[in-house]
């Protein structure tokens, strides 16, 4: 048999019909596979537009298979009474099933004598359970938004329109709140409004296109690419296509028709990312390009119906009404010189507690600078002093205002025309990359130490007073800052947590006294609960994480290398044995002098000694595993150890020195990660 | 504006007409606020003005106003082809579907001061949004079991598209007059006078006055009265806000403030409604 359910919306948001889609059609399919009507050759199909949600399943069963079902009841000895008469235990189970107590049959069983009911079940019919299934399905899927839309109806993202659901072309017997499920579809909203009435699947996409509505997401989305490549093309053009972009269009029209506009070539003045955020951010525009890269006063549009004409004059005037607003503040924002914006600055809150723009600016400025100190890079101090005092200057201009989103690249594009160096111009550009999860890292050292920078400040601040993230809030967005910060990290492991976070608090003495001083300590386990989720998601176990973790992440580029050295040294039983010995020497040790060992001791502390020594090397030429595997040789000194002396030993003097041994033992074993954490005890 | 009205009471609303307290949007009329509340049978239509002193630009940019107009549409319970009466209004005013390209794109809308939002999309012709289309489910911070559907049509945007000029300056009014000729002056003095001239603490003792006003007058159970006064407050604080006497932190308490006295005079009205047994329930036949 074949079912086809479409779920009729008012247009849904863009990015959830898609995955919505695919769950009606998983949901559908694993309904069907429970309730065993799937048959051997079935077949899935899915269709998506912004109006419709829609799941074909061919080859179902039209029906269960017969089965037998056992029920175990009461035993036998609960079940009778003395005179071999049905208890109140039997009486009640047969009453529960529906049958009278005589039905039931006596069985042995390795756990004694029971009642049982055995009976035939008739496999109910597909139109049953697929109407229940439908039903089920629509009331489980998941939208990031829901509304409530009527009495007794599930949240949907939109009020449910229609419900088209057929097997072999009958109506199944379904409600959804006042949606009764019947036989007709909708198709484009204005060039064939419909109702148009549906047989089945191949009808179905038939009737579609016939009503100006491609169903297949695939097919549309190739519609939509082919068709902008090809206009573009037909003006000697490139389109210049953002997957995203791509994306959104396709899920926001059911009949797309690409066309080419154009706009005054005076726009051109304006910078290239001002025309693209606009055609691309406002307008769902595709910028085009000319065969060597410039921008061409033209672009590609998408329209879901219109006369061509009519919409590309009517978009063309929005176009040029923005472009114009563009250039008037692009004009107004130059005629002070870029540097002049920085006063301005002083008027723009940062955040409450968190000082002005311009105080902000002032700690940027420092701690880049501080920063490539600390990396060995001296030499690019200068540059990013310059950078950071400027990096927030663009936000006192008036195109930054309207288009938050060229913060940074406008800042960038006007230092340049302002006269600044190439190398400020462009660290200043660098500050905000990356922007998200996947963003692209600044190109070069400068960018990523000011990028770097930019976030160390905005943790220090906010967590110092308290601000972080509380279960899914994160309203300042530091967890996506902190991951920032430990991808550009990754770039210059030279730099250590210490010195880092000593310079990004030292620029908030002034207005927040103790509590800066102490932000580095909440800092730490922020960036470590990061580093963790970090290397969770990319698959690594979660217990050799926390054991690296827990030797610290003074160098948290570092941190990924130490887990790969631990999960390949982590192996083997003398690996085991370690863990052991460390853990015990971890329990007993205790800081002190070792002065005065003898015999078990001597040959303990000469072995530590040297692990420190090679340890040292090893550790600067960053081989962790090496330095795993060198570590491990100290399990048999520590095995002979604990075999000769008595640690806790009656004399003061004699315990401490033995404490003290094996607290550099487990310092030197723990360099790399904390392996007594990996202890099947703990 | 005539061919809107002419075709929305056609669809069986009452004509209203904007209510003179100052306001933000057209949501705050009590047509509106009011009636989303309880579960009678509601159809208005009307012009609203709504101040906004954040996007005033003392009459310089083309698209931006302290004072604008919206013309406003609210359906409860919200009708099964809503859009279709939608698209039907924008033929109304010469804007025709089959013609234009017009598209539902998601956008939800919040207004924290009233406790209210709802699910819905901006209407974009040809690329240019000219409607807030939204499905109302909250007001005054209670839910909303029967569903309103508002529909908000900006009007001096729809009116300068449809006369093809790019500023709505330049719209024409009467042959020979331009809607600039008319409120320039006034579009300048707004702006200057939320920008720079309006005087804080003036502001702020007349918020703190509004808002006890507000709590007296709901304490007796006038809850039209007491509105009056949230309306009032609110207005106040979009004031200080665009003069910049509100630091971000204080934001969000000032915010609470009024939504309190919003909700409160929601309670109220639903509890007026309840004794009087939901009187409109069934009563109004283009309704049904």
């Amino acid at each position: 048999m074949e079912l086809i359910v479409e779920l009729g919306f008012p247009e849904l948001p863009s990015g959830t019909i898609a995955p919505a889609a695919d769950e009606l059609v998983q949901g559908l399919r694993a309904a069907a596979e429970a309730a065993g009507l799937l048959g051997e050759d079935w077949r899935a199909a899915v269709y998506s537009t912004p109006r419709r949600l829609c799941a074909v399943l061919e080859g179902l069963r039209g029906r269960q298979p017969d089965r037998i079902q056992e029920v175990r009841g009461p035993s036998l000895k609960a079940a009778l009474d003395k005179d071999g008469g049905f208890t109140q235990a039997a009486l009640g189970f047969a009453r529960g099933q529906g049958v009278s107590p005589e039905q039931l049959e006596r069985r042995e069983t390795p756990q004694g004598a029971y009642l049982y009911l055995r009976r035939e079940v008739e496999g109910r019919s597909a139109r049953e359970l697929m109407a229940e299934a439908v039903a089920a399905v629509t009331r489980s899927l998941h939208f990031p938004r829901t509304m409530r839309w009527a009495k007794d109806a599930p949240r949907l993202p939109r009020p449910l329109g229609w419900l088209l659901a057929l097997l072999d072309g009958e109506v199944l017997p379904i409600e959804v709140g006042p949606i009764a499920a019947g036989r007709v579809t909708y198709a484009h909203r204005v060039l064939a409004p419909g109702p148009h009435a549906v047989q089945g699947a191949q009808d179905y996409l038939e009737v579609l296109r016939r009503g100006f509505v491609e169903p297949d997401r695939a097919l549309r989305r190739s519609q939509v690419a082919g068709m902008v490549q090809a206009a573009a093309a037909a003006e000697g053009l490139v389109a210049e296509m953002p997957q995203d972009l791509i994306e959104e269009v396709t899920d926001l029209c059911e009949w797309p028709q690409a066309f080419v506009g154009s706009f005054a070539a005076e726009y051109l003045d304006v910078p290239d990312a001002v025309l693209v955020a606009t055609m691309v951010h406002h307008q769902r525009f595709f910028p085009l390009r000319t065969r060597d890269g410039r921008l061409a006063a033209r672009f590609c549009a998408v329209r879901n119906g219109g006369d061509e004409a009519v919409v590309r004059r009517g978009n063309e005037t929005v176009l040029a009404a923005r472009l114009a607003d563009a250039l008037f503040f692009y004009r107004e924002d130059r005629k002070q010189a870029f540097a002049e914006l920085r006063p301005a600055l002083s008027g723009i809150a940062y955040a409450p507690r968190l000082g002005s723009l311009y105080d902000r600016s002032e700690r940027l400025a420092k701690l880049a600078g501080a920063l490539a100190r600390a990396a060995g890079r001296d030499d690019l101090a200068p540059v990013l002093e310059r950078a950071g005092a400027l990096a927030l200057c663009d936000r006192a201009t008036a195109l930054v205002r309207e288009l938050p989103e060229l913060e940074g690249t406008m800042g960038g594009a006007y230092a340049r025309l302002g006269g600044e160096g190439e190398a400020v111009a462009q660290a200043i550009a660098a500050r905000v990359r990356p922007r998200g999860g996947d963003d692209e890292l600044p190109e070069d050292d400068a960018g990523r130490l000011m990028a770097l920078a930019d976030r160390l400040d905005q943790l220090v601040g906010f967590l110092a007073i308290g601000k972080g993230p509380t279960g899914s809030q994160d309203p300042f967005g530091l967890r996506r800052a902190a991951i920032g910060a430990i991808r550009l990290w990754e770039t210059v492991p030279e730099l250590g947590l210490t010195p880092a976070l000593a310079a990004a608090a030292g620029g908030y003495r002034d207005l927040l006294g103790a509590a800066a001083a102490e932000a580095p300590d909440a800092v730490r386990p922020f960036l470590a609960a990061r580093l963790l989720a970090r290397a969770q998601e990319t698959g690594h176990d979660p217990r050799i994480v926390q054991a690296v973790l827990q030797s610290g992440i003074e160098y948290p580029s570092e941190v990924m290398r130490r887990i790969e050295a631990l999960e390949q040294a982590a192996q083997g039983e003398t690996w085991t044995l370690l863990v052991q010995a460390a853990r015990r020497a971890k329990n007993l040790a205790k800081e002190g002098g070792t002065e005065g060992a003898e015999g078990a001791e001597r040959d303990l502390l000469q072995e530590v000694a040297a692990l420190e020594e090679e340890g040292r090397l090893l550790l600067a030429r960053r081989d962790y595993l090496g330095y795993l595997r060198r570590a491990a040789g100290l399990f048999e000194p520590l095995d002979r150890f604990f075999a000769a002396v008595m640690v806790m030993a009656e004399e003061d003097d004699v315990r401490a020195r033995r404490q003290a041994l094996l607290y550099r033992a487990h310092r030197a074993l723990s360099q790399v990660a904390e392996i007594a954490a990996l202890s099947a005890a703990e | 504006m005539l061919a809107l009205a002419r075709f929305w009471a056609d669809a069986g609303c009452y004509i209203g007409q904007p209510y003179d307290v100052e306001k933000g949007a057209g949501t705050m009329n009590p047509l509106t606020f009011f009636r989303s509340l309880g579960p009678e049978p509601w159809r208005v239509a009307y012009v609203e003005p709504s101040r906004r002193p954040a996007d005033a630009r003392f009459g310089e940019n083309p698209n931006r106003l302290y004072k604008h107009h919206q013309y406003q549409v609210l359906l409860k319970p919200c009708p099964a082809n809503v859009q279709e009466l939608y698209l039907g209004s924008l033929a109304a005013i010469g804007l025709d579907a089959k013609l234009h390209d017009v598209r539902f794109v998601e956008d939800n809308w919040e207004a924290p001061t009233l406790g209210a939002w709802g699910i819905g999309w901006e209407v974009w012709v040809d690329g240019m949004e000219i409607t807030q289309f939204t499905y109302f489910q909250q007001m005054g911070g209670i839910e909303l079991d029967v569903l309103p559907v508002e529909i908000t049509y900006g009007l001096e945007r729809i009116t300068a598209y449809v006369q093809g000029v790019e500023n709505v300056f330049d719209v024409e009014v009467v042959p020979g007059l331009k809607y600039g000729d008319i409120v320039r002056r006034e579009e300048y003095e707004h702006s200057a006078y939320s920008f720079l001239h309006a005087d804080k603490d003036y502001l702020m003792r007349s918020f703190q006055g509004a808002q006890e006003e507000a709590r007296r007058a709901a304490e007796e159970g006038l809850f039209f009265a007491s509105y009056d006064h949230v309306l009032h407050c609110s207005h106040l604080f979009n004031v200080l806000e665009a003069r910049g006497a509100i630091a971000p932190a204080q934001r969000t308490e000032y915010i609470a403030r009024i939504r309190d006295g919003a909700r409160r005079a929601a309670e109220l009205y639903l509890q007026d409604r309840e004794a009087k047994g939901f009187p409109l329930t069934g009563r109004v036949a283009a309704w049904n």
